[in-house]
């Protein structure tokens, strides 16, 4: 599980790279502001399973 | 993860909406405590960092009104624990049952133990907090004359805490399983495998630093957001190098 976080948060900070001024489109930017809530959900999901089983 | 979203480049509204909730739900900052605050102390107006630490909730400069509901939890345990002192004095002149009994019990429910979790939990918003007031330290009016000596108050505290974690660990390390020591103690390497060796202790040791690395780089670090983002992914590398080399951890 904590393997798991840690890869989450990997993909979290490269997600914080799209969000620099080296990506110009703001429409990318948007998507993956969705992409990291998305993941981020899926996370929290997780994290909570094993508190019901 | 939401102290990511501090960095100091342009996050989307959806993500920056999502991380202000989970930043209060990981602050457990449950309480009105800026109604709470204004009772007791005077505070001028303060602006935040960049106005994305406002978003997130650290709408302030200020380490008492940053901290919220835990400093209010941290008051109340300093004042349990005067409690529990004064109990203890008290017992030993009268010497009656029933104050040993109540000392004893307080003593159980408020030392160590119950402090060593705020802390550890807390570690990142203390060290965070603190950060924050630094770039603003003054004893103008009364709000922050409280928020800079909870500052100096916070930073003796989370510079100490690893070097008291690293010496505890490392002297008891045979009789951390004890379980008086365990009741004492436990939340230091709660969720730790202490059969890996003494190597855990760099575990419990990274996940200070890497706290502490947070703090700095999203205060200080905001002119340099390449650092800041570069600095975040290696703590992430080193984590999992770490996690893959030791494996920690109690359940998989």
């Amino acid at each position: 599980m904590n393997l798991f976080n840690e890869a989450f948060l990997l993909v979290t900070s490269y997600h914080l790279c799209i969000f620099t001024p080296w990506t110009q489109s703001a429409d990318v930017k948007y998507s993956a502001g969705w992409s990291l809530t998305v993941l981020t959900a899926l996370n929290i999901i997780v994290n909570l399973v094993p508190l019901w089983f | 993860m939401a102290h990511s979203a501090l960095n100091n480049i342009s996050i989307p509204g959806n993500v920056a909406f999502l991380y202000s909730y989970l930043l209060n739900i990981a602050a457990f900052d449950v309480l009105p405590t800026d109604d709470i605050f204004d009772w007791f102390f005077e505070f001028k107006s303060s602006e935040p960092v960049t106005e994305k630490f406002g978003a997130l909730g650290y709408e302030t400069k200020y380490f008492v009104k940053n901290m919220g509901t835990v400093f209010i939890v941290g008051v109340i345990f300093v004042i349990l624990l005067v409690l529990t002192l004064f109990l203890h004095v008290l017992n030993k002149i009268v010497n009656i049952s029933v104050t040993e009994k109540v000392a004893n019990w307080m003593y159980r429910m408020v030392c160590w133990n119950p402090i060593l979790r705020l802390l550890i939990e807390s570690y990142i918003f203390i060290a965070l907090s603190c950060c924050i007031n630094l770039t603003e330290f003054t004893f103008g009016d009364s709000g922050s004359r409280a928020s800079s000596i909870s500052t100096v108050v916070g930073l003796i505290l989370i510079i100490l805490l690893p070097f008291f974690v690293l010496y505890f660990m490392h002297k008891k390390f045979a009789k951390l399983k004890n379980k008086q020591v365990k009741s004492k103690f436990g939340a230091m390497y709660e969720g730790l495998d202490l059969d890996k060796g003494r190597s855990v202790i760099l575990v419990r040791l990274f996940y200070f630093g890497r706290r502490l690395m947070i703090s700095f780089t999203v205060t200080y670090l905001r002119d340099y957001p390449v650092f800041q983002i570069f600095s975040m992914n290696f703590q992430v590398l080193a984590a999992i190098i770490l996690h893959g080399l030791i494996n920690p951890h109690l359940t998989r």
